[in-house]
């Protein structure tokens, strides 16, 4: 009975170290996706799909030797499934905390920029009447 | 450069926006009103050098622009940044606001390095090339070794993504390098009195 749970215990640990495991990161405005069956097994050559929160697919690519994808963020919230070969798949989800415009006009960047160095010039102007005021 | 929310533990978060919080007062302390002027216009350029993007295989990374603020600043490179950072987040979710400490604190400490160097004279004009092109490159260099080092142990399945990080930033090393030695020469010709050393 022991010898038989053992060899259970053995082969659910060695089917773990068959999983896949799927892991995203931001960069900026790239998401990275990144797959291995374990640290020295990279998932090379793999299916990569990316799914909307409505379950439409939006983009898809192939992992390369490192087991990476990169992929240009589109969407704010997703979920990641990587295919390997031999059914072995992974799944993951994601969700990006900063904020992904689907195509920003460059008005809209000019914009920005603009109201950006306004607050700078108002927050070291406030800065330069404090300094001189302690003086 | 920039982590992004969301990555990062929630001790290190704590401890790098406790710390930034720390360094920020001290460097609003320490600016004199005579430096508030090139405090706003190096914070503005290290915002708009985020903007100029250097496209790397798959990924792309950006300019910083670190050494360059360090190197008028010192220790008011803390102030210009942290205003730079807070727009990028705000407006283009470029890192993020909870990792505000972090980021600054990858980005400005390095500065340092910058202002230290400056201090350096040389008469050759090709050791004080030398010289700023270090001033341009070792900033970057060593924000990527912080920033690496940051996912590092903030969880061992991102070192993979730490290595990623530090060598996609070796061209903007290199190009920052050469930026340096560009502008301090000019400014050397045009404007020796901003380059007064202090």
């Amino acid at each position: 009975m022991k010898k038989t749970l053992f060899l259970l215990l053995l082969c659910c640990y060695s089917l773990q170290a068959h999983s896949l495991k799927v892991f995203v990161t931001q960069e900026s405005d790239t998401f990275i996706v990144y797959s291995y069956f374990s640290k020295s097994s990279p998932c090379k050559g793999c299916q990569v799909t990316l799914f909307d929160e409505q379950g439409n697919l939006f983009d898809e690519g192939i992992t390369d030797a490192s087991g990476k994808s990169y992929f240009k963020a589109k969407k704010q919230k997703f979920r990641v499934i990587v295919k390997a070969s031999m059914g072995h798949q992974g799944e993951s989800e994601f969700s990006s905390q900063n904020p992904v415009s689907q195509e920003e006009g460059t008005l809209n960047i000019f914009l920005k920029g603009l109201f950006a160095f306004g607050v700078i010039t108002i927050f070291f102007l406030f800065a330069y009447f404090v300094k001189r005021k302690r003086d | 450069m920039h982590i992004s929310d969301g990555v990062l533990s929630s001790q290190i978060l704590i401890a790098g926006n406790v710390i930034g919080v720390g360094v920020l007062l001290y460097s609003f302390k320490a600016l004199q009103q005579e430096k508030v002027l090139l405090c706003a216009v190096m914070s503005a350029l290290f915002f708009m050098a985020s903007f100029i993007h250097i496209p790397i295989g798959p990924t792309s990374t950006h300019l910083l622009m670190s050494g360059i603020v360090g190197v008028f600043l010192g220790g008011g490179a803390f102030l210009a940044i942290f205003v730079g950072l807070f727009l990028q987040a705000l407006l283009f979710g470029y890192g993020g606001l909870s990792v505000l400490g972090i980021n600054l604190l990858i980005i400005a400490t390095p500065s340092l390095l910058a202002y230290f160097l400056f201090q350096f004279k040389c008469k050759s004009p090709f050791k004080q090339a030398i010289i700023s092109f270090l001033m341009g490159a070792l900033p970057v260099l060593f924000s990527a070794l912080l920033l690496s080092f940051t996912l590092a142990i903030n969880s061992e399945e991102f070192l993979s993504v730490a290595y990623l990080s530090f060598f996609s930033n070796i061209p903007v090393m290199l190009i920052e390098g050469v930026f340096m030695v560009f502008i301090m020469n000019y400014i050397t010709k045009v404007s020796p009195k901003l380059l007064e050393r202090r």
